[in-house]
């Protein structure tokens, strides 16, 4: 692969930026150096007061104590989280915590935190992990949000780089609206199950996967047209599922039905009741 | 601050482009230039003597992979996929982005850096070295090795000889 191989390669890559990304985002970047330039000047305060401090309380000939390390937020141990779920109104949303085998994550629910900016929300999970016996109980937290997500990004303000898989109602079929209520979710070989149960069955089991592009697996069985989205089946005797992407092709969802009663045909049925978007 | 700004909307595409290379994720470039952009203004009388795009392409690339030191990804494995849309034709811009997207997610970080740099950003590998503090014979065999992972993606070569078609 040559030198200009691979720069055509990823010219062509890039060469479409989303429109709403085209325009330097002046006002957010003069936000972000107010905000970096009162964080060094509080700084530099603090090591000054240290500083005096140290002078008033040091004995004569004693080696000075090391500036205290400035107090505040920052000092709150935080876990990762790995899911965000958002609901329909776009106002609630749940994250879980990161699974860490054999640990568990001891919770601090009083030092969560949500900030908002113009293109996304950084949503922080306060905690630390512990030694445990059960790893398996994901750990959540839902935060209730003034104004609806909208088009912004959500992200862990712990890592804010760090892709996560963003579960967004409005991507899944209405479940509640079919009959079926939801039961506690569940760490299955560290990836969430939702799952719903209803009278009659069958009982159902979500997950969602953020993907690495152009991944390639197995071929589905056939496909249906499930309102505006087209989902993949996969016919596996006592473990038939249906795939689909997300509207932003970000995030890969399977429903699942365990039931070895419930035939092809009669998968397909369960799932073109579904009320879907 | 006027100067500033204008070589910020001049250059922010070019900017926000290179950042994917490295996030693959527009909303995280989107995120990763607005910070560096931040650290650089006060840096702006002695950067913009120099020479600005190289300089801000070389922050990214270091902030980045100081921002992920952490090898978890928060992606999750999976059983099944659907196989991707068939080829036959030529491929969209999107999907093309997609299909990087995986191949340079799968390479690590000083690597996906090292790509940026000497492929979008035009560094030497002399420059690359000093800009991401590493070694001169590192740069070269992070480079070796990429495009040997690169070249080994059976999908990347389809688009390559696509482009060559073009």
């Amino acid at each position: 692969m040559s030198h200009g191989q691979v720069t055509d390669l990823f010219a062509r890559a890039v060469a479409d930026v989303p429109p709403a990304l085209l325009t330097a985002p002046h006002a957010e970047i003069r936000r972000r150096i107010r905000r970096r330039r009162s964080i060094r000047s509080g700084a530099v305060v603090a090591a000054a007061l240290a500083l005096l401090a140290g002078f008033a309380a040091a004995p004569t000939g004693g080696a000075p104590d090391a500036p205290a390390a400035p107090t505040g937020r920052a000092g709150v141990p935080q876990v990762p989280w790995d899911v965000a779920r958002i609901d329909r109104t776009g106002t609630r949303i749940t994250v879980y915590a990161a699974p860490l085998p054999g640990k568990c994550v001891e919770r601090d629910p009083a030092d969560d935190r949500v900030e908002w900016a113009d293109n996304r929300i950084a949503l922080h999970l306060a905690g630390s992990y512990t030694g445990c016996g059960d790893d398996s109980q994901p750990v959540s937290r839902t935060f209730e949000l003034p104004q609806a997500v909208g088009g912004r990004g959500i992200v862990d303000g712990r890592e804010p780089l760090e892709p996560r898989v963003l579960v967004r109602a409005a991507d899944l079929p209405d479940l509640a609206a079919g009959g079926w209520t939801e039961l506690p979710a569940v760490r299955q070989h560290g990836v969430l199950a939702w799952r719903f149960t209803r009278s009659g069955g069958p009982d159902l089991a979500l997950r969602a996967y953020r993907l690495s592009a152009g991944v390639i697996l197995s071929e589905p069985d056939h496909t249906l047209r499930l309102g505006s989205r087209t989902a993949v089946v996969y016919d596996r005797p006592g473990d038939r599922s249906a795939g689909w992407w997300s509207d932003d092709h970000q995030t890969w969802y399977t429903i699942t039905v365990a039931d070895p009663a419930i035939g092809k045909s009669g998968f397909d049925a369960v799932l073109r009741d579904m009320t879907w978007t | 601050m006027d100067d500033f700004e204008a070589y910020v909307s001049a250059a922010w595409p070019r900017l926000l482009r290179s950042a994917w290379l490295l996030t693959h994720d527009w909303h995280r470039a989107e995120d990763l230039v607005q910070t560096v952009l931040a650290r650089a203004y006060g840096r702006w009388p002695r950067i913009r003597d120099g020479a600005p795009g190289a300089y801000l392409r070389a922050m990214l690339a270091s902030t980045y992979l100081s921002w992920w030191r952490r090898r978890w990804r928060g992606e999750l494995p999976t059983e099944r996929l659907p196989e991707p849309p068939a080829g036959g034709g030529g491929l969209e811009r999107v999907e093309l982005r997609h299909l990087l997207a995986g191949a340079l997610a799968r390479l690590p970080r000083q690597q996906r850096a090292v790509l940026m740099l000497r492929f979008h950003g035009d560094f030497t590998e002399t420059d690359t070295a000093r800009a991401l503090g590493l070694k001169l014979g590192t740069v070269k065999s992070h480079t070796a090795r990429a495009l040997a992972a690169l070249r080994n993606d059976p999908q990347l070569l389809e688009l390559l000889s696509e482009g060559v078609r073009r």
